[in-house]
């Protein structure tokens, strides 16, 4: 029916993720991004959204995710490439204690995959994380 | 669950029966570990992504709920500013009566043991009871407006008072009457 709401082909580029794609594009190397940045480049509305493509950007090795543990104190304290793979305590070298990781000192960065693998190559080190001090 | 069974409309279904958990949630609440839990039935690398998009709605909601608090605070405080103020001002209005009541009563008491009453004191007599009067008529729900002249020597003045002042004048100028028989009949 002429009348009949037009959707979207399941091929036809998704705007969103290409507009992602085209953030990360034409980003510097090592420019980090948090989904808030992301959000506001695109100018999505919902974040959730945003979230998904970046999920499945870094499914496909586009992007990487870094998952930084900050101090209370300020500054970052450690590395991962999951949240799957931070621990529940860590010893926190600036105010020289372990300290409980709360969901409020946990930030997630996107970036462009480094050149000769990343963060998403599942190494041992990457799983242990990378140091920061 | 494979990720690849994971479309978009089942991913931010998924987040939004999440996010709702969340805001269920009492602060003491939020650990990694039941965030973790909560999540663990995403695919893997998504993750990572509903993790930050659950902080982020997460914090809105807190500021929202912030500004929420906010406002009852405020209305709280703006309704209780409006009760004190009513309060005051019901304690004024109370003051201002007793006081003229009592300037009332002094003028009619002054009068009546003073037998010989002078001009000067005739004149305070009646300011005294003017005043009362005024302050007494202050308060009082209604207009009260006094509109008249007096002859003096070298010409007329015109007088228009509204509320106490009207009061004022009345007593001031005209002497009603029944100040002075009231005090006849107690004498």
């Amino acid at each position: 029916m002429f009348w009949r709401k037009s959707h979207r082909s399941v091929n036809d580029p998704d705007p969103l993720r290409e507009r992602i794609v085209g953030v990360f594009r034409n980003a510097e190397a090592g420019e980090m991004f948090t989904l808030d940045d992301l959000a506001d480049e695109v100018r999505a509305e919902k974040k959730d959204r945003v979230a998904f493509v970046l999920g499945q950007l870094a499914s496909s090795n586009l992007i990487d995710q870094v998952v930084r543990i900050m101090s209370p104190v300020g500054g970052g304290i450690q590395e991962y490439p999951s949240i799957d793979n931070i621990p529940d305590a860590i010893y926190d070298p600036f105010q020289l204690k372990e300290i409980e990781v709360e969901p409020s000192l946990v930030k997630v960065f996107f970036r462009k995959t480094r050149i000769g693998g990343g963060a998403a190559s599942d190494s041992q080190s990457s799983r242990r994380g990378h140091a920061l001090v | 669950m494979k990720e690849e069974d994971w479309d978009a409309d089942r991913y931010l279904l998924e987040v939004a029966q999440v996010q709702n958990i969340l805001d269920s949630w009492t602060p003491d609440k939020f650990s990694m570990p039941a965030i973790r839990r909560l999540i663990a039935h995403f695919p893997p690398k998504l993750r990572t992504a509903t993790f930050t998009a659950l902080q982020s709605g997460y914090r809105a909601h807190q500021i929202k709920k912030y500004e929420m608090e906010l406002k009852s605070v405020r209305a709280e405080a703006q309704g209780k500013m409006a009760n004190e103020k009513a309060i005051r001002e019901w304690k004024r209005e109370g003051r201002a009566f007793w006081t003229g009541v009592a300037l009332l009563l002094l003028a009619l008491a002054v009068s009546l043991m003073v037998p010989n009453i002078s001009q000067i004191t005739s004149l305070l007599l009646r300011t005294t009871a003017g005043l009362g009067v005024a302050l007494i008529i202050a308060f009082l729900p209604g207009l009260f407006s006094v509109d008249t002249s007096i002859k003096l020597g070298w010409g007329k003045v015109a007088f228009r008072a509204t509320g106490g002042l009207a009061g004022f004048v009345m007593i001031y100028m005209f002497d009603p009457g029944w100040i002075s028989s009231l005090t006849k009949i107690l004498k």
